[in-house]
C-alpha cells in the first residue's frame, strides 16, 4: 500500500480517534475552558456519525 | 494483507463479538440510564437537598451528627461517612449496619444535615429502578463472580474492537471513508452503516471498555491492599483484639489530626474500625487532593480509633490509584451535562453497531444458507439431467 492510499484510507479514523482522546482528557484536567474544548472535541465524532450514519435511512 | 490473515481475524471478530454481543447490549442498555443517575435521583424526589440555613446558625460538630445518626437507628453501627462539599453542600452521607464487618450488600444509608445534625433522608431498602440498573451493570446481581465475568466479557470486546479495527482496512481500502451503500443490497447497507459507526465511536468505546474491566478487578484489588500494605501499617496492632464501639474516641479529634497530617489536602470519606476500608483498630480517614486531577488520587490516614494517634499516612498502591483514575473514564461525569448527553450518544452509537453486527451476522447465514441450497438444487438438477 502506498502512502497516498494509507492516508486516504486511515487519515479520518486516525483523526477521530485523536480528537476523541484529546476530549477525554482535556476534561480532566481542569475546569471552564478545558471542559469547552472536551465539549468541541467530543462533538466531531457525533457529528461524524449523524452526517454519515443518516445516509442508512434515505 | 494475505486472504489467509484477513479470514483468520475475521473468525476473531466473529467469535469474540457473538459472545460478548448480548452481555454488551445489556451494558450499554443499563449504562443509559446510570450516565444521568444524579439527575434521575433529583427528578425523583430521590435526592432531598439541604435546606438553606439563616447565616450565623451554629454549625453543629461532627460527633452531633454521628450520635443523631446512631439514635435515629438504634443498634447499628457506624461503617463509613461521605460528603462532598462542592457537589452536595451541606450533606453528609452514612452507611450503617448490624455490625462494622458486615457483608457491604447489607448497608443501611442516611443522609444528613452536616450543619443541623438532623437527619435528611433515610432511604427505603427496597431497589428502585436506579438499583436494578446498578447491580445488573455491575455484577448482574451475581456479587464478586459476575462483576469479574463482566470483566471477561469487557475483555472480549475489546478483542472484538481491535479485530473489527484490522477488518476495517481490507473492507474499506477501495471505498471512501463513511460509504453508505444504499442501492445494492440490504447487507451492505448494514454494513457500511457497521463500519462508519464502529471506526468512528471507536476510540470512546475502546476507553470506556478498558476503564470498565479495570473496575471489575476493584475487590480484588482492595483485599490484596488489606492483605499487604495495609497488614503492613498497622502491624503493630495484629495481635490486639477488635476495637468496639463503645471504646471509640472523638472522630472530629481524628480529622483535625488528619488535617495536620495532611495540611493541603480535603478530607471527604471515613472508614470505621473492621470495615472493609480500614483496620480493626483505626479510623481510616482519607483525605483527596483539590485539583480535578488530583482529587481522583485519595490516601488513608490510620488514626489509632481509641487514642486519636496517627499511626501511618500511605499513598494507596498503584493498582488502587489506576482503578480510581480510571472511573471518571467509564463513568462520563467528570465533564458536566454537555459531556453527559455526549456520552449517552456515544452509548446509543455502540447500541447500533452491537445490534449491525448482529443483523450482519444473521444476514451471512442465511445468504450461507441459500447459497448452500442453491449449491444442492443445481446438484440434483444436474443429477436428474445426467440421469436421462
Amino acid at each position: 500500500m502506498n502512502n497516498h492510499t494509507a492516508l486516504k484510507l486511515w487519515g479520518m479514523p486516525l483523526l477521530i480517534a485523536v480528537i476523541t482522546f484529546a476530549g477525554l482528557i482535556s476534561a480532566i484536567l481542569g475546569t471552564g475552558m478545558w471542559h469547552y474544548m472536551s465539549w468541541v472535541a467530543l462533538s466531531y465524532p457525533v457529528y461524524i456519525m449523524v452526517k454519515y450514519g443518516r445516509r442508512f435511512f434515505s | 494483507m494475505k486472504a489467509q490473515t484477513i479470514k483468520s481475524w475475521f473468525y476473531v471478530h466473529k467469535w469474540t463479538s457473538l459472545i460478548c454481543t448480548a452481555f454488551l447490549l445489556m451494558l450499554c442498555l443499563t449504562g443509559l440510564p446510570l450516565i444521568f443517575s444524579e439527575e434521575i435521583h433529583q427528578w425523583t424526589g430521590e435526592d432531598v437537598a439541604a435546606p438553606s440555613l439563616p447565616e450565623g446558625t451554629p454549625k453543629a460538630t461532627i460527633d452531633q451528627v454521628i450520635i443523631n445518626a446512631k439514635n435515629h437507628l438504634p443498634g447499628k453501627e457506624m461503617k463509613y461517612i461521605y460528603w462532598d462539599n462542592d457537589k452536595y453542600p451541606g450533606k453528609m452521607f452514612f452507611t450503617l449496619a448490624d455490625s462494622s464487618g458486615a457483608p457491604e450488600e447489607k448497608n443501611i444509608y442516611l443522609t444528613m444535615d452536616s450543619r443541623t445534625a438532623k437527619v435528611l433522608q433515610a432511604p427505603a431498602d427496597d431497589m428502585d429502578f436506579m438499583d436494578i440498573m446498578f447491580h445488573l451493570h455491575v455484577d448482574m446481581m451475581a456479587g464478586v463472580p459476575g462483576m469479574l465475568f463482566l470483566g471477561f466479557m469487557g475483555l472480549l470486546f475489546t478483542a472484538s474492537i481491535i479485530s473489527g479495527v484490522v477488518l476495517y482496512g481490507p473492507i474499506m481500502k477501495r471505498y471512501d471513508f463513511g460509504m453508505i451503500r444504499t442501492e445494492k443490497s440490504k447487507r451492505l447497507r448494514w454494513l457500511d452503516l457497521h463500519n462508519v459507526l464502529g471506526i468512528v465511536s471507536l476510540a470512546w468505546a475502546f476507553v470506556v471498555c478498558i476503564t470498565g474491566v479495570i473496575n471489575t478487578l476493584a475487590v480484588p484489588a482492595v483485599d490484596a491492599w488489606r492483605a499487604g500494605e495495609l497488614a503492613d501499617m498497622v502491624s503493630e496492632y495484629k495481635d490486639k483484639p477488635q476495637i468496639k464501639e463503645g471504646q471509640l474516641g472523638s472522630l472530629q479529634v481524628a480529622i483535625d489530626r488528619t488535617r495536620q497530617a495532611a495540611p493541603d489536602m480535603e478530607v471527604n470519606f471515613i472508614a470505621y474500625p473492621g470495615t472493609l476500608y480500614s483496620s480493626d483498630h483505626h479510623y481510616a480517614v482519607y483525605v483527596k487532593g483539590n485539583t480535578p486531577l488530583t482529587s481522583r488520587i485519595i490516601k488513608p490516614a490510620l488514626i489509632d480509633a481509641q487514642t486519636n494517634e496517627l499511626t501511618d499516612i500511605r499513598d494507596l498502591p498503584w493498582y488502587l490509584k489506576t482503578i480510581y483514575i480510571s472511573q471518571p473514564f467509564h463513568f462520563g461525569d467528570y465533564g458536566g451535562m454537555p459531556m453527559k448527553v455526549l456520552w449517552a450518544l456515544f452509548d446509543l452509537a455502540t447500541i447500533i453497531v452491537l445490534i449491525s453486527g448482529l443483523y450482519l451476522w444473521f444476514a451471512r447465514r442465511k445468504s450461507k444458507e441459500q447459497q448452500l441450497s442453491r449449491m444442492l438444487s443445481n446438484a440434483e438438477t444436474a443429477n436428474l439431467v445426467n440421469n436421462h
